[in-house]
């Protein structure tokens, strides 16, 4: 499943119903997985939860802090 | 960020974590006292890495924005390095997974608010892929009060047509920059023009499908030297589709996609294509 799982975030298909103009600009648009590779990094959010995670796995964090929400960026 | 051996050294390494600067270094409680203890480490940095012990300790630091991205992914490579040969050899993590992903483009929060997905991108050559330049995403916090205006009267039926308040079409005015920099992005009441008309094209089964059609232009004013006062101007068409059921108003998908124009402040403001697209699912 995993694979199909892939291609269906690399492949994200318009909306039914655009406009064949709107459909193809769509898919030019909004990025797939691929575009995004910094997402393959299993983020946290909760910056206690992830110092106690570190801890426990004896290990640092690294902390990418931005002015917008981060997660945003790339 | 997206360098794949960048990429293979944070994972395999240290716990990642993304912050918003705003709120975490005005957090109160211990989450915002362990991050502020942190950026005292580093008091010259604004944005960007910090690599630290659970105890809080700064290993490294990048904040700095490098020109072209390769100076920048080696800089970046060098502060992850530099983290690593002080503290030592570390086993492979084995369990890498984050948070879920947030609400972003998809449900509800817990007072009926959605955030909506908005992504833009340079398109000077149309849809031809050779001038395709970079994704930026942003998001649009769209409140309850807001969905109400988005909804259909409640009588409706297909050929029904209604209008978004101006002051509800201009929280979209995140698509005004095919970069979505607020440096660069007309806030909400810089927005000239915000006309939403929305009609009701079929009904099944109580699920209205219904076009959209908006429009969104303002000008932006720069706000810093040596370049203050002067003018950001962009201008987006949209097209969208969405379904909504009748019965409860509430809406099962909105996709919107647009084509803009924009000009930056002078002597750069020859008008450049780009296109824009907002998105959210309730499931």
């Amino acid at each position: 499943m995993t694979w199909m799982l892939t291609l269906m975030l690399a492949c994200a298909a318009a909306p039914e119903g655009l406009p064949a103009a709107q459909a193809r600009a769509y898919e030019l648009i909004r990025p797939s997985a691929k575009d995004l590779p910094w997402r393959q990094i299993g983020w946290r959010a909760d910056l206690l939860a992830a110092v106690a995670l570190a801890k426990e796995e004896k290990r640092p964090l690294l902390l990418w802090v931005a002015g917008d929400p981060p997660l945003e960026r790339c | 960020m997206s360098d794949p051996e960048i990429i293979r050294l944070i994972r395999r390494n240290f716990v990642p974590v993304a912050l918003n600067l705003y709120e975490i270094r005005e957090a109160k409680g211990a989450a915002g006292d362990f991050f502020r203890a942190v950026q005292k480490q580093a008091p010259e940095l604004y944005q960007g890495l910090y690599l630290v012990t659970p105890e809080g300790k700064l290993l490294a630091a990048h904040g700095k924005a490098e020109d072209p991205p390769a100076k920048w992914t080696a800089a970046v490579r060098g502060t992850l390095e530099q983290a690593l040969k002080i503290s030592g050899p570390l086993p492979a993590r084995t369990d890498t997974r984050g948070d879920p992903p947030g609400l972003r483009g998809k449900g509800f929060d817990k007072d009926g608010s959605s955030i909506w997905a908005v992504y833009t991108r340079p398109m000077v050559l149309g849809l031809d892929r050779r001038g395709l330049g970079d994704h930026a995403l942003d998001s649009i916090r769209i409140s309850a009060e807001d969905w109400k205006a988005w909804s259909p009267p409640r009588d409706a039926v297909v050929g029904t047509r209604w209008s978004l308040p101006a002051e509800v079409g201009r929280k979209l005015h995140k698509v005004l920059s095919p970069t979505s920099d607020a440096n660069t992005l007309a806030r909400p009441d810089e927005v000239s023009d915000a006309t939403f008309k929305l009609r009701i094209t079929q009904i099944t089964d109580g699920l209205a499908t219904v076009r959209i059609d908006g429009h969104l232009a303002g000008i932006h004013t720069w706000q810093f030297e040596p370049n203050k006062g002067k003018k950001i101007r962009a201008a987006v068409g949209l097209l969208g589709i969405g379904t909504v059921h009748l019965k409860t108003g509430q809406w099962r998908e909105i996709t919107l996609v647009g084509e803009g124009l924009y000009s930056h402040f002078p002597p750069y403001d020859e008008p450049s294509r780009y296109g824009a697209v907002v998105e959210w699912r309730r499931d």
